[in-house]
């Protein structure tokens, strides 16, 4: 069975392999939600593949088309220059007429450049011609046919109206793909993909984020379509915080998701800069820090205070800053970056500061909050990474995490704290969890001193 | 060019003179794949099609247009003769101002 790309990375896993060569595709959404970018996307892709494509257009003009598609960097009159490419402005009655004939213009079009796919934009003016139900569904029956059984994989879009219920286009089609521009409760937009029907082939099933970068379209699945198989990491990985590493029993077991809890000011950052700063000290090493409160400047200024070069760092190329305001992120899109980076750099250590950030787009629905916990720390385990997830807990309470599940996803949990003793803050922490390591429990008093985090715990104590 | 001075004006007084056949000309020529009917044609131009009819016989019989089928489902589309396929370009130029919109026309 032939596959062809769609150009889209992340739709092509969504589909499994991409789209069936020779079948038929129904793209559709409301206005603007990118049904048109995806099917000129899809013909750039088979250009590209060496397949010539054809757009069918009822009511954009080539030279908007040109334009938008040059935002994109496609150089579609190039494309037409060179026959790879023809865009036609016609009336869906010249289709009709045209395509239930054996010969006529757009036919030898077809075979002049020899079209292997062809995007109709939209069907949903075929209404020009009927309205009847009957009669619409006998076209567009006929017109699929007629040019599958030219060889051609046909993508026709649609214009779906609020509400609209499943129509006769969804039975004829092969593959269905839905777009839309949903409401968030934050305030927000997201662009959602779905697959609804892949007749003849598997899809991963729900909606995926996605969104139109400088090359087109990306889109980002909510999961991973190959599990990869269980791996062993052996070793630990040590924070150079030699107290926390004895009350780890050695270090942090590499291949672990550590949730680093506690309230604001008590050093979870601090602590994370500490190691990141200790496991770089090996230069064979790489880490990747994601920020979305602080700006890097701010941490290089906090690091530089405890005599940690993370610009050296960074110069050097051994530690990656990712910085985006967490109002601009999109979970699905993030976590496909962590996947791409993990697998670019293959760091040793991903810190996140913070979680709570990552996952306020979702954060009004606990199931979606779980599916993301659960997709990041695959992510890392997956690449043999370790992670430091700063998780901001409010202060006073007796909750570890702000969702009550991010502990259970991850391997170990690090809560740091404070109380008021005799009226002096004393600050506190202790390992509350950690799998497949032997460690120590209870709390130990900790200080933040000129060199960073000290921990008032030596393995003479545990004697 | 292939064209003689005297076909060159004479197809730029003919063209410059009719809006009709102004706007469908640099639609042709910025949307060179258009197939369509005569009702399709004066959608996209937003002329009504009576005058559109007549417009698209004129640049058939000038050479840029082809015409296929008969009778309501006859579809027009660009194909400039070979002696005119290197002047078209000259032509939308002298048709159209800087900014792409055509100039007005003498006689309406």
């Amino acid at each position: 069975m032939l596959r062809l790309s769609t150009g889209i990375k992340g739709l092509d896993n969504i589909l499994c392999g991409g789209l069936i060569g020779g079948s038929s595709v129904l793209i559709e959404g409301s206005p603007g939600c990118g049904k048109t970018t995806l099917g000129v996307q899809t013909i750039v892709e088979g250009i590209n593949a060496g397949e010539p494509g054809l757009i069918l257009t009822f009511e954009q003009f080539a030279e908007q088309i040109y334009r938008d598609a040059a935002r994109f960097g496609w150089d579609l009159k190039t494309m037409e220059r060179e026959n790879k490419l023809r865009i036609i402005c016609t009336s869906p009655q010249v289709i009709n007429d045209q395509l239930l004939q054996a010969s006529g213009p757009i036919y030898q079009i077809i075979e002049n450049i020899g079209a292997k796919r062809i995007l109709i934009d939209s069907f949903t003016h075929f209404r020009r011609i009927t309205n009847e139900e009957t009669s619409l569904r006998e076209l567009m029956f006929s017109m699929i046919n007629s040019l599958k059984w030219r060889g051609l994989t046909v993508m026709l879009t649609k214009e779906l109206s609020l509400n609209e219920q499943s129509s006769f286009e969804e039975y004829l089609v092969d593959t269905i793909i839905a777009l839309s521009y949903q409401e968030t409760p934050t305030d927000g937009r997201r662009r959602l993909i779905e697959v609804l029907k892949s007749r003849g082939h598997e899809h991963l099933p729900g909606k995926h984020g996605f969104r139109f970068a400088n090359d087109g379209m990306q889109v980002y699945p909510r999961q991973t379509l190959n599990v990869p198989a269980c791996q062993d990491f052996q070793g630990t990985l040590c924070t150079g915080i030699d107290g926390l590493d004895d009350l780890l029993g050695g270090g942090i077991p590499v291949g672990s998701n550590m949730l680093l809890c506690g309230p604001a000011g008590v050093g979870k950052t601090t602590l994370s800069l500490q190691t990141i700063n200790n496991v770089l000290q090996d230069q064979s090493q790489k880490a990747v820090l994601f920020l979305h409160e602080e700006s890097p400047e701010h941490i290089f200024r906090r690091a530089d205070g405890f005599g940690w070069d993370l610009r050296g760092l960074v110069a050097k190329g051994q530690l990656v800053i990712e910085y985006e305001d967490f109002a601009q992120i999109d979970i699905d899109e993030y976590l496909f970056r962590i996947d791409e980076l993990m697998y670019s750099l293959a760091p040793s250590l991903m810190v996140l500061d913070n979680l709570f950030t990552l996952l306020h787009t979702v954060s009004h629905d606990f199931h979606l909050v779980a599916e993301k916990i659960a997709r990041l720390t695959r992510i890392v385990k997956d690449h043999g990474c370790n992670s430091l997830l700063i998780n901001p807990s409010t202060y006073g309470t007796k909750q570890i995490s702000r969702f009550g599940v991010e502990e259970s996803f991850c391997d170990g949990v690090i809560i740091m704290g404070t109380e008021s003793i005799q009226g002096v803050r004393k600050r506190f922490i202790e390992v509350y969890k950690l799998r497949n390591q032997k460690h120590v429990t209870g709390e130990c008093r900790m200080e933040i001193n000129s060199e960073g985090i000290n921990t008032f715990y030596t393995k003479k104590d545990l004697l | 060019m292939d064209l003689t001075k005297h076909r060159f004006q004479a197809l730029l007084n003919s063209i410059g003179n009719s809006i009709i056949q102004l706007s469908l000309v640099i639609f042709f020529y910025r949307n060179q794949g258009a197939i369509d009917t005569v009702e399709g044609l004066a959608r996209w131009v937003g002329i009504n099609r009576q005058e559109v009819e007549f417009g698209l016989k004129e640049l058939e019989k000038n050479g840029i247009l082809n015409i296929a089928g008969t009778g309501v489902s006859a579809v027009y589309y660009y194909s400039p003769d070979e002696s005119l396929i290197e002047v078209m370009d000259e032509l939308i130029n002298q048709l159209t101002d800087r900014s792409g919109c055509w100039k007005h026309a003498v006689n309406g």
